[in-house]
């Protein structure tokens, strides 16, 4: 455990200046930022950019799971890893990085994949984001984080479609978790289209959902409060969809189970 | 009746219920989700909620890639 931060240095204070201005941030937020700890599952396309882009706002500790390594076919959209780390394991070359990068973050790895008999259970943080690349992993994420009332930031992305949803206690009690949207038999069209990805539309889901996260930690107001975001590359369409609870839904509707 | 299928306005039976109108697109029910006038629609009532003219549907494939 670290000691929380009470007081921006100068050289902080000059680092941070651009968010400081904003009126969702100022000095205190910044602080929140530097005391805050973020879960981010997955260090792939969307992860590394998340984990890039919440390190260089201040976030003081991220913790990073994933149990791949990194495969040549991931570098033109994974701009933290280059050819020499081809093989390596991404949370380590990751971290590594951010390190180098951010001396204010802290950075935690586990080399496992999320929803493995040892990996049921989230780290405590103030939000989780699910960066991962299958459903079996976004539902065991979908139920840890509402069995444990963490807030959840999840996006995805293939081919040209994506989406991207906030999901609280909160939310879920009135418009449902990512298991309403898509129930845990919910399997990916397995056409060929759906499996290339550009960079480009990976960098742009990547800094939505950070942005995101970052709002939430400020304490500001939600964008996407009892939404999901669909993005239609093809077309550049934006869509916020209005989610609704289901009322049997296999994960939500069952009673709270508190964790100790 | 004319319903807003994806965008595109299409005629399909009257008094038909999301499931069907999904069988009769043949659109495999688990991998998409549903947006009936800008609300998803929980799976679990598609075979219960019936479309109505001018409905405007939207159909999203499930991706999980990250
Ligand atoms: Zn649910």
């Amino acid at each position: 455990m670290t000691k929380p931060i009470t007081a921006l240095t100068s050289r902080q204070f000059m680092r941070y200046s651009r968010q400081i201005m904003l009126p969702h941030c100022g000095e205190a937020g910044q602080l929140t930022l530097l005391n805050a700890h973020a879960v981010i599952v997955g260090v792939g396309g969307l992860g590394q950019h998340v984990a890039q882009l919440l390190a260089a706002a201040g976030v003081g500790r991220l913790t990073l799971i994933d149990h791949d390594t990194v495969a040549l076919d991931n570098l033109p959209r994974q701009t933290l890893y280059r050819d020499s780390h081809v093989g390596q394991a991404k949370v380590l070359v990751a971290a590594r990085k951010l390190r180098q990068r951010y001396s204010d973050c802290n950075v935690d790895t586990v080399i496992e994949p999320f929803g493995a008999p040892t990996q049921q259970q989230l780290p405590r943080a103030d939000v989780v984001l699910d960066c991962s690349d299958n459903f079996a992993c976004r539902h065991a994420l979908s139920e840890a984080s509402y069995q444990q009332q963490l807030p959840l930031v999840s996006a995805a992305i293939a081919a040209e479609q994506a989406w991207l949803a906030m999901f609280t206690a909160n939310d879920i009690a009135q418009f449902g978790c990512l298991h309403c949207v898509f129930p845990a038999d919910t399997q990916t069209s397995q056409s060929c289209a759906s499996n290339g990805v550009m960079g480009s539309a990976v960098a742009t889901v990547a800094s939505l959902q950070a942005d995101v996260a970052l709002r939430y930690l400020l304490g500001a107001t939600s964008q996407l409060a009892g939404q999901m975001l669909h993005i239609d590359f093809g077309a550049l369409q934006f869509t916020k969809l209005q989610r609704s609870r289901d009322p049997l839904c296999e994960n939500c509707a069952s009673p709270l189970r508190k964790c100790s | 009746m004319k319903l807003i299928i994806n965008g595109q306005p299409q005629e399909v039976a009257t008094d038909i219920t999301l499931q069907v109108l999904l069988e009769s697109q043949r659109i495999a029910p688990n991998s998409i989700a549903l947006v009936r006038n800008g609300v998803i629609t929980p799976r679990s009532s598609w075979h219960t909620t019936q479309c109505l003219p001018n409905d405007h549907i939207d159909i999203f494939s499930a991706v999980a890639g990250g």
